[in-house]
């Protein structure tokens, strides 16, 4: 397995346009953590990606090969979304063991063995009824359903939703030994920024439909700094650096700074922290005008 | 492990068995209960048979257009969101609602035969005809409803709750709409021509609304 990529994706719906010419290349043998807003589009990106919703414009591969309709590209793929509790129709009575059946049906390396112990470990009634589940539950068979899967790249949308911390844990920890072992490809869409920011070796962020950035996440981090102290001299420190989200208090300011190459001093008037992958992101995407 | 279109249409076609697994079990029932109303009636099993044969017809077309509906909406979005292509979706609907509506018509028609109710044959066939429309009817019906929302099925229930409403009154003044073809030979080859034709040209639709939808 190579790269799965993305080139000058759009997507429109309607009038609105989603996705504005995106391009993403996905290395295997990695785990990401794909971080946006609510309404970014990390979602439909996911969904573009794995052929389960048609880009306007753009073109998606795996190894070269389109994805799109592609048995070969589609063996090697899952993601897992979230599982709607309501449809259409009325409340969703598929059972738990309906969903398992059917993944095991359409996932060519389905792991029946692996699914069961899954399901006792987040101890899961595969007989109740997918309206009946709690939003934890509902989690967990969305984990249970892409790591079963065993597909070579896997992607999970929100997955640690509504479960506690326990829950979480194990998760992360599912995640890391799965990997260990197979050196599966992970993509997690979160908004749990900080507890799963260990886990990403590549960040992708992506910010009203584009991508912002996609690289390492320690090299990105070793470029961060949150920089404080009086504003003249912080602004004279961060002068020529790309700065973001500045805040005043009285004299003192404070600033997220994001260098092309790490820096070595800004001097000693200021005082200079590491930043953390969430209040990076936070930097880079709050916008004072959009409030919170 | 087998091709992905071969599982496809093997989950496709037991799905078609549940759905007519379900349909016998209602028919069990149905025919308790006929034998309960019929108790003192002179031809017991006439009676039972005709309506168990008219009812099996009846929920050939209903269960089809619902599962039908069903389809775009839910259920092949499930498959569609764990890799299936949209052509093994396709595909796929056109094997369960075939294996339903033949495992309908081979019961029926057993029924006719081993009671010896060869007249309602004719019926079983038409019942087929009807099956198989609404079964391609209610796909594009279940796109369209993906599409644009509940008012889609909101027109429809008012569309035919005004024919219903129209063939109601009609016979309230004596006057029927005969749509059967029983005893002319001809016309059910027509029907069956035409069936055929019409299923062609709504799968066509159905396909153009397939091949470019999308996980729920």
């Amino acid at each position: 397995m190579g790269t799965l990529s993305g080139k000058n994706i759009v997507k429109k719906y309607g009038k609105d346009t989603v996705l504005k010419n995106v391009n993403i290349d996905i290395e295997t043998g990695k785990i990401y953590g794909l971080i946006g807003r609510n309404g970014a589009g990390k979602t439909t990106l996911l969904s573009i990606l794995t052929a389960q919703n048609p880009a306007t414009e753009g073109t998606v591969t795996l190894d070269g090969q389109p994805v799109w309709e592609n048995e070969e590209a589609l063996s090697h793929i899952c993601y897992s979304r979230e599982i709607p509790q309501v449809t259409m129709f009325g409340p969703n009575s598929m059972k738990v063991k309906d969903y398992l059946k059917t993944a095991k049906v359409f996932y060519k390396y389905w792991d029946e063995a692996y699914a069961k112990e899954l399901v006792a470990l987040f101890n899961l009634n595969p007989k109740k009824r997918v309206s009946k589940l709690s939003k934890g539950m509902l989690s967990s068979l969305t984990i249970i359903i892409a790591l079963a899967s065993k597909a070579d790249i896997t992607i999970l949308d929100e997955p640690v939703a509504g479960l506690d911390v326990v829950a979480r844990e194990q998760f992360y920890k599912l995640v890391i030994d799965e990997y260990a072992q197979t050196g599966r490809t992970f993509i997690i869409s979160t908004h749990i920024i900080e507890e799963a920011a260990s886990l990403f070796e590549k960040v992708i962020i992506i910010d009203d439909g584009q991508i912002v950035l996609q690289e390492n996440t320690e090299e990105l981090l070793s470029r961060a700094y949150r920089v404080s102290g009086e504003d003249t001299l912080v602004d004279k420190a961060t002068d020529g650096f790309k700065v973001y989200h500045p805040e005043s208090i009285g004299r003192n300011k404070v600033v997220t700074v994001l260098a092309d190459e790490p820096v070595a001093d800004f001097g000693d008037d200021v005082q200079v922290e590491p930043v953390a992958l969430q209040n990076l992101f936070y930097a880079m995407c709050v916008d004072d005008r959009k409030g919170a | 492990m087998k091709s992905l279109a071969r599982r496809s249409a093997e989950h496709y076609f037991i799905q078609g068995i549940k759905i007519f697994g379900l349909v016998m079990g209602l028919q069990v029932i149905l025919a308790f209960e006929f034998f309960l109303m019929g108790a003192e009636m002179t031809d017991m099993l006439g009676y039972i048979v005709q309506n168990v044969v008219a009812f099996t017809g009846m929920f050939m077309i209903l269960f089809n257009t619902i599962y039908a509906i069903y389809g775009p909406n839910w259920l092949d979005s499930v498959v569609l969101s764990m890799g299936a292509r949209r052509k093994d979706v396709f595909w796929g609907q056109i094997i369960q609602q075939l294996t339903f509506i033949t495992g309908c018509v081979i019961v029926s028609l057993a029924i006719c035969f081993i009671f010896d109710r060869k007249m309602l044959v004719g019926f079983t066939f038409l019942a087929a005809a009807a099956s198989i429309l609404a079964g391609v009817i209610g796909t594009v019906i279940g796109y369209k409803i993906k599409k644009f929302g509940k008012i889609v099925m909101m027109i429809i229930i008012m569309i035919m709750a005004c024919l219903g409403g129209v063939v109601g009154a009609m016979a309230a003044v004596g006057k029927q709409i005969h749509i059967s073809a029983l005893n002319n030979g001809l016309s059910l080859t027509v029907i069956g021509v035409g069936t055929i034709i019409v299923f062609i040209l709504l799968e066509l639709w159905a396909y153009k609304l397939n091949s470019k939808c999308m996980v729920n």
